[in-house]
């Protein structure tokens, strides 16, 4: 019969995203636990056997008690078999989440890989070989003991493990937590349940990162799913479908501006999905004038009461007030004068205060057209 | 503006007055003093500037004094090239009119179209104020007395920059940049305090960032505890875990356990050793007891035979003691029988010297006590005389004193009496042949005389009575004469003697016997110095001893006596020369016999002894014999041998277990035991603590908390520098927008300078005003290119100053098409006359473009000026 079940990874829970300010930041948080609650919907809607996290549920081992107390809740409507695995921001310590989630009394369900120890609760139909992290980081394989690890005849070995695989990850100058690449087939394993890197990957045969059910990051990977999984026996090709749980979706655009902004609200405009769940990191590049640096910031106003939460990087967008911009302000006088050495400064990249010169310019123009708006 | 015609009705002090044709250029209106030039002024500024409605302070002060009128006002001017009339009414019926070749207007159209023609503020309510409500008018019509002050440019100052601003063109920036640079103002005060200290948003983010680093620090700090207190418990977890792998408790135990039992051995081999010395030592006092035993047998023995010895020698020694005693004996005897004749021949000689010395004896006490009585009876006879001459001393009771005083009373007497004889009267008598003769009664001797000092009736027998009176105080001395006989007689009486020839007698037998008495007294003491009751003592004694020898027979012979003593004496040494034989003697006869009877003692002790010790000594052999002791202190020997071979084999045995080694090992199982289980306790007792503290402080969430603060804190950051940039920029925009106003200002000052120099150049050459660039004032005069402050300058000079200002500030005025007419109510008076000739050029010359109003007191001095005059009156 068939080991049917949810794998998962990295849900961070209590990550504080602090440099999103007010509600939408309190939104993020909460979404979280929400994504979980969705997760076991999911599991019950499905009825697998069994949900696999391979770690990093909790952002670190130091969240508040209500925390760990909400997420525990979240679980309720999968009343089967939950497998936690301690990850690097919620490692096995001596004292840590897991140390006081079981203080607060877990329910049957719910257990605890915190121990380099088969867990066997499927009547032989699989053995799940857990491999916690005990420290932040491990320098040894901590995936070493499957390949001895006993188990029933017929079972289907399935390892849970964090950490990332050798030389397979791109941007990963760390060596920490390491496991091998050809885990699955030394310790005969159907499936590897991995965590750490936060989008959905098959990194191996038989080897599969879940990626963070709920986006936290402006990366363009595939979070915002878990992996349902069918093992239908020991040899056979798993089969694995993922499924999309996130709500946000985490959009980082980098545009580049030459004279106008347009391109900068087309890409705004271009997003394609419900703006209330996209958390945007705008990236201007380039140069505008500063009658069209005007109209972009009562645009970028308007997106980021239309967004969840726009992030607008202006610091690589460079003003250049064009000569109508200038004229607009005066011919003559000495406005024009004090214009003029602004503009000078602005230009010059010897001058320490060309930056503040270059925003002075665009401060007077906005007083400027606000004069004669007003 | 061109002022042509003023008609001034009921204003003030002015009934009626007309002031016509005034031309283009310079006019000067002529009028005394209070002939109302500066009412006209009023009345000017009155029609143009205040509302007709005009009401309370304005309006009474248009009327004359105490009157009630309708003061009207009406003026004709021409402006923008066309003819206008203006007429107003005030106070009762107000009325305003308005009249150009291109319309009408009246009421409060009136002044809508006179503020806007002439371009001045209305005021709200009230009256019109020049500084506030009359623009440039305010500026260019000088009231008089104070042309020498400030210009006052106020209202006048926007229609002056105004005016600068279409002569510089932008140089300032018109109202665009002012708004701009009060824009930037406002930008850099949103960021910084006047001195240049952040504020306002800025200030705050500052402080709230360095807020959440401070949090964030306390949170790190927090959160690094709790990481060091994760660590600390997973030590003690992993030592634990390590005791109870290791078993380290069990086999602390176990070598315990195995300490014990050697020490159980290593104890019994010393209880054997212990055992083994005691054993050892009772043989060793077993053997002690034996030798004493045979020891005390020997003393005994030894004892017995001194004792005999002893005896014997005692025996001996007596025999020959007796011997010695009989012979001390026999000695003693033969000095006694001695003694005796000695001392029978002594008490011979004793009783004839005694016989012999009595004799002598009586014989000298029958002396001395015929002596004695003879002494006696001398003495005895002495005493009884001077008690004799004693008594007679006595029986004499005068004394020297007495007789002393007696003498004086006689001679009292005496000398009284002469003086009375000699003042009384003498009467003699010579009866005849005998007639009695009675004085007083008394018979007299007819004889004698009679001395009469009284009064006195004597008879005459025969002749009968006669009284005699005396005279001259006879009877006061007769009287004192017999006092004084009766004191003598009185004091005589007393010593019991006649007369005091009696009393002298008396007192010479007194010391007679009292001389006596003395000389006797001297005999007694001589003849019995003890005093006579001694000597009778003296005499009582002899008489005894006397008795005492009794009468005895012999011959009282001293030669005889002294043979007895003699005899006595050879006796006497006879008898101590064989006293002492016999004492020595019998001293050698008791000392024989004392040493006897103790030796004989000793003797019979001795015997005592010796048997009792034979006795003894049989005793004890009976019980046990010489040879059983023997045998038992040979035995004794041998079993204290054998107990310290068995000492010696424990001692060896109990050496040979190594004891120090046990008790070590036992020590250190010990406290190893000890150590591991306390070790074990306070890891425990750690854990549990720091599981319990980290629980705490899991609750607060620091780890979460730091990871907030952390992102808030970037986000901050951020946005602190973008507000940073923003602080700057407003500073950087500020600056240069002052600087470059203030380079511009002194360009926009320009043309003033140069509407005022040709006037002043008229006036005195190379000078200059200096004006405020922002209120227009005059704030210094400059002369050879040195600046002095306006209130510094006479007032001549100011005045002066002001009136070229002015009328440069009017050419600007113009030069921007707001012609307006320069009305100079006395303003010159302090202009000495070559300056004011001077003056006069400068207001031909201005004169030239404006129209020029003098109002003047003083014709004469204007009448040189060249200008159509008009006088009020």
């Amino acid at each position: 019969m068939a080991f049917r079940f949810i794998h998962t990874a990295d849900w961070q829970i209590g990550k504080p995203f602090a440099h999103v300010a007010g509600d939408p930041g309190a939104e993020l948080r909460s979404q979280r636990i929400r994504t979980v609650q969705r997760i076991a919907e999911l599991a019950a809607e499905a009825q697998v056997d069994a949900v696999l996290v391979a770690g990093d549920a909790f952002d670190s081992n130091e969240v508040a008690d209500r925390t760990i107390f909400r997420t525990v809740e979240a679980l309720k409507p999968f009343g089967g078999t939950w497998v936690f695995l301690p990850g690097n921001h919620d490692a096995a310590l001596a004292h840590s989440v897991w140390t006081r989630a079981r203080a607060m009394g877990l329910p049957d369900n719910i257990v605890i890989a915190d121990r380099p120890e088969p867990v066997d609760r499927w009547n032989g139909r699989a053995t799940v070989l857990p491999a916690p992290l005990r420290r932040r980081r491990e320098v040894m394989d901590q995936t070493d003991w499957f390949d001895e690890a006993p188990s029933p005849e017929g079972s289907c070995r399935v390892g849970l493990a964090h950490g990332s695989v050798a030389g397979r990850l791109p941007d990963r100058g760390d060596s920490s937590n390491e496991i091998r690449d050809d885990r699955a087939e030394r310790a005969r394993l159907c499936y590897l349940a991995l965590g750490d890197w936060h989008g959905a990957l098959r990194i191996a045969p038989r080897t599969w990162y879940a990626g963070a059910p709920e986006p936290d990051r402006h990366k363009a990977n595939d979070s915002g799913h878990v992996h349902l999984v069918t093992l239908d026996g020991p040899g056979a090709p798993e089969r694995v479908e993922m499924r999309a749980v996130g709500h946000f979706a985490w959009v980082r655009l980098e545009v580049e501006l030459l004279g106008t902004c347009d391109k900068a609200i087309q890409a705004l405009e271009a997003l394609g999905r419900d703006p209330r769940a996209c958390v945007v990191s705008l990236v201007l590049k380039g140069s505008v004038s500063l009658s069209e640096r005007d109209r972009l910031e009562r645009a970028l106003a308007l997106w980021e009461a239309r967004l969840h939460h726009l992030d607008a990087d202006l610091g690589g967008l460079v003003d250049d007030p064009s000569a109508d911009d200038l004229d607009a302000l005066d011919t003559a006088g000495f406005v024009r004068l004090a214009v003029e050495r602004l503009r000078a400064r602005a230009q010059d990249p010897a001058d320490p205060e060309a930056a503040a010169a270059r925003m002075a310019l665009r401060m007077i123009y906005l007083d400027h057209l606000r004069g004669a708006e007003g | 503006m061109r002022l042509r015609r003023i008609e001034v009705r009921d204003f003030r002090k002015l009934q009626h007055l007309v002031v016509e044709g005034l031309g283009d250029g310079l006019n000067v209106v002529v009028g005394d003093n209070e002939a109302g030039k500066s009412t006209l002024l009023a009345a000017l500024r009155a029609v143009l500037f205040e509302r007709h409605r005009v009401g309370g302070r304005a309006a009474q002060g248009m009327l004359p004094f105490g009157q009630s009128v309708r003061p009207e006002i009406r003026l004709d001017f021409d402006l923008g090239g066309e003819a206008w009339r203006l007429r107003k009414a005030f106070v009762q019926k107000p009325e305003a009119e308005l009249e150009s070749p291109r319309g009408r207007w009246s009421g409060d159209e009136v002044e809508e179209k006179l503020a806007e023609l002439l371009g001045f503020t209305p005021p709200g309510a009230g009256g019109s104020k020049p500084g506030e409500h009359q623009g440039a008018y305010g500026l260019l019509w000088v009231q008089q007395g104070t042309a020498h002050e400030a210009l006052g440019v106020g209202a006048g100052r926007e229609g002056i920059a105004a005016a600068l601003e279409t002569e510089v063109g932008q140089v300032l920036g018109g109202e665009r940049g002012r708004a701009l640079l009060t824009a930037a103002e406002r930008r850099r005060a949103d960021h910084w305090t006047k001195l240049d200290k952040p504020r306002g948003p800025w200030k705050e983010l500052r402080e709230e960032v360095e807020e959440l680093e401070a949090r964030q620090a306390d949170l790190r700090r927090r959160w690094e505890a709790h990481d060091g207190k994760v660590s600390d418990l997973a030590a003690r977890q992993e030592a634990l875990a390590r005791h109870e792998r290791e078993d380290s408790l069990g086999q602390a135990q176990r070598d315990l356990a195995a300490a014990r039992v050697a020490e159980g051995q290593a104890a019994r081999l010393e209880q054997g050793l212990r055992e083994a010395e005691g054993r050892r030592k009772l043989a060793a006092a077993a053997r002690d007891a034996a030798e004493g035993r045979r020891a005390a047998r020997a003393a005994l023995v030894g004892r017995r035979d001194a004792a005999a010895r002893a005896l014997a020698s005692a025996q001996e020694e007596a025999g020959a003691l007796r011997g010695v005693l009989e012979a001390h004996d026999a000695a003693a005897r033969g000095a006694a029988g001695r003694l005796a004749e000695a001392r029978g021949a002594r008490d011979r000689a004793t009783e004839r010297l005694a016989a012999g010395e009595r004799a002598l004896r009586r014989q000298e006490a029958r002396e001395a006590l015929g002596r004695l009585e003879a002494q006696l009876r001398g003495a005895e006879e002495a005493e009884r005389r001077r008690r004799v001459a004693l008594a007679g001393a006595a029986a004499v009771a005068i004394t020297a004193a007495a007789l002393k005083e007696v003498e004086a009373l006689a001679q009292a007497r005496d000398r009284t009496l002469a003086r009375s004889q000699a003042a009384s009267v003498r009467i003699d008598f010579a009866p005849d042949d005998g007639r009695a003769v009675t004085v007083d009664g008394r018979a007299q001797d007819a004889g004698a005389p009679v001395w009469l000092a009284a009064d006195a009736e004597i008879m005459l027998e025969g002749f009968g009575r006669l009284r005699v009176r005396p005279g001259g105080g006879a009877g006061d001395l007769a009287r004192e004469a017999e006092d004084a006989g009766r004191a003598l007689a009185e004091r005589l009486a007393a010593l019991g003697v006649a007369d005091p020839a009696e009393a002298r007698a008396a007192l010479q037998r007194r010391l007679a016997c009292e001389g006596e008495a003395e000389a006797q007294a001297r005999l007694v003491e001589a003849l019995a110095p003890q005093g006579i009751e001694a000597l009778q003592a003296a005499v009582a004694a002899q008489r005894s001893v006397l008795d005492e020898v009794g009468d005895g027979i012999g011959e009282a012979d001293a030669a005889v006596v002294e043979a007895a003593r003699a005899d006595l004496h050879a006796a006497m040494g006879t008898v101590a020369g064989v006293e002492a034989e016999a004492k020595a003697a019998e001293a050698a006869r008791v000392a024989a016999d004392r040493d006897l009877a103790t030796l004989e003692g000793r003797t019979a002790g001795l015997a005592r002894e010796h048997e009792a010790l034979g006795a003894e000594l049989a005793e004890a052999r009976a019980a046990v014999p010489d040879e059983a002791l023997e045998a038992a202190l040979g035995q004794a020997g041998a079993e204290l041998l054998a107990a310290e071979a068995a000492e010696g084999a424990a001692r060896a045995a109990l050496e040979a277990s190594d004891p120090e080694v046990v008790r070590l090992e036992m020590k250190r199982a010990e406290r190893a035991e000890q150590a591991i289980r306390a070790d074990i306790d306070r890891l425990g007792r750690e854990k549990r603590d720091l599981e319990v503290e980290l629980g705490a402080l899991g609750r607060e969430g620091v780890g979460e908390q730091l990871a907030e603060v952390e992102g808030l804190l970037e986000l901050r950051r951020r946005q602190l520098g973008l507000r940073g940039q923003e602080a700057a920029a407003s500073k950087l925009l500020h600056e240069a927008l002052v600087a470059a106003q203030s380079e511009s200002k002194d360009r926009w000052l320009g043309p003033v300078r140069e509407k005022v120099r040709p006037y002043l150049r008229l006036l005195q050459p190379d000078t200059d005003v200096v004006l405020n660039e922002t209120t227009l004032e005059i704030e210094g005069f400059r002369r050879d290119g040195r600046e002095e402050a306006f209130h510094d300058l006479s007032i001549g000079a100011r005045e002066q100053v002001a009136v070229v200002t002015r009328l440069a500030l009017a050419d600007i005025l113009r030069g921007a098409g707001r012609s307006a007419a320069v009305i100079l109510d006395d303003a010159l008076v302090n202009t000495d006359e070559a300056r004011l000739s001077r003056m006069h050029l400068v207001l031909h010359r201005a004169a030239e473009n404006l129209q020029v109003l003098v109002l003047t007191c003083r014709e004469r001095d204007f009448r040189q000026l060249g200008a159509p005059l008009v006088r009020i009156r």
